[in-house]
């Protein structure tokens, strides 16, 4: 496998050739490229999969936020697994967040305790890092759509309630990213099926929950446990998470300005870049009914 | 607008021989994370931050457990809680108003897999 480190790269399998940064100017879109954050658990593998049915490459990100994330190990042994199984279909991608974490959220963590009054605080702070770290991905690798495995199932997680789903939609709209979440009204048991006809690791399943497949999170152990342990209710309250994200989204476009002006590049030029190659696109996708038509 | 989402399990009862031993692994595990990152944090200062914001979600949480705040053990808060979220959003589009406006929730295509556009040929 080849690495490359740059900046906030950990390690990539993904060919630096035609995109940003290697003196080809605004990289190509890519219609037929789709981008995934992925952490090798049910609900991502399983979108994983369904995306190598439709698309010629699925660019798998994960994150490392620097603060008790670990066994990133396991998100590369999965991505082995899948793309033994499906074809190489697969690049693999971990980028470490933690500048920008720190910058969204954990340098004013307490103060934004007292604020927002609840822990959720971390997670979506986390999240958004990851969402801003995406966008970026997208922009240097021409790639137009962007998923996760959020699901209804789990969205006692701040990160997958629909009400932030919909703001970080929004956020990766504003960047010409188009954010989709594929699975989220999938059942789980419809996910496990998935992953199991493929003969892929399940881990150790405890409560409806799978081991051992995907980086463990102490803070997420420390939030959501009560949860887990006594259906204990989590206390999201949608006006407090909107008005979070809200805040922080202000922090990571100014991020992803500074991210792209360190590079050379100015921002507005390679969004308007992007819409022009979008519309080329779908015009071409709208006639071509009409061409064969005639 | 109500705390939503409690999560699909949220209020569910459960026996006092879980509550026991749940009760055992989270103050033993969190715990021993509270030990563990006052230690690092001597040595490593910007885990400060981090240390501070486990004990006081820690101790937030902990208080509400011994309370039993939102426990349902041996049915006591009744077999279903009203106050629970449990929408089915896929046909529920609503409006959330945020500090500058609202904005609309995006279903149902926030749920679509995107079609891929064919290359014209």
């Amino acid at each position: 496998m080849s690495t490359q480190a740059q900046d906030d790269v950990l390690l990539s399998t993904q060919p630096t050739s035609g995109r940003m940064g290697s003196g080809a100017g605004f990289p190509d879109v890519h219609e037929r490229e789709i981008t995934l954050m992925f952490s090798g658990g049910i609900d991502s593998t399983a979108t994983a999969i369904m995306l190598a049915e439709m698309y010629d490459r699925v660019h798998l990100v994960t994150y490392k936020n620097g603060y008790g994330h670990y066994y990133h190990d396991r998100t590369h042994k999965r991505v082995t697994e899948l793309n033994e199984k499906l074809g190489n279909r697969f690049t693999y991608t971990l980028i470490s967040t933690k500048d920008y974490f720190d910058q969204i959220l954990v340098n004013s963590v307490l103060k934004d305790y007292k604020s927002y009054k609840s822990g959720f605080i971390w997670f979506m702070g986390c999240k958004m890092a990851m969402h801003m770290r995406s966008a970026i991905y997208c922009l240097e690798n021409g790639v137009r759509y962007m998923t996760d495995g959020s699901n209804v199932d789990t969205d006692e997680m701040v990160e997958q309630m629909l009400v932030s789903l919909t703001m970080i939609d929004h956020f990766y709209d504003s960047l010409t990213v188009d954010f989709g979440t594929p699975v989220y009204d999938i059942q789980r048991a419809e996910s496990k099926e998935l992953i199991r006809k493929w003969d892929l690791n399940m881990g150790y399943e405890v409560m409806d929950r799978h081991l051992c497949i995907q980086p463990t999170c102490l803070a997420g152990e420390l939030y959501y446990m009560p949860y887990l342990l006594f259906n204990k209710k989590v206390k999201h309250d949608e006006h407090e998470v909107t008005r979070f994200i809200d805040e922080k989204a202000a922090i990571c476009n100014k991020i992803v300005e500074e991210y792209f002006a360190k590079k050379g590049v100015k921002l507005s030029e390679l969004l308007a870049h992007r819409r022009e190659q979008f519309a080329k696109a779908d015009a071409a996708a709208d006639n071509k009914p009409l061409a064969a038509a005639s | 607008m109500a705390n939503c989402c409690g999560g699909k399990n949220a209020g569910k009862p459960i026996t006092w021989k879980r509550y026991l031993a749940g009760l055992t692994v989270f103050v033993g595990y969190h715990g021993a994370m509270r030990v563990a990152l006052s230690g690092a944090s001597v040595a490593i200062p910007s885990l400060r931050k981090v240390r501070d914001f486990h004990r006081t979600v820690f101790e937030t949480e902990l208080k509400e457990v011994l309370q039993l705040e939102d426990i349902n053990v041996n049915g006591r808060l009744g077999e279903t809680r009203e106050d629970v979220c449990a929408v089915d959003f896929t046909d529920d589009v609503r409006t959330v108003e945020i500090a500058d406006g609202e904005i609309t929730l995006a279903v149902p295509t926030l749920h679509a897999v995107p079609e891929p556009v064919q290359a014209a040929g």
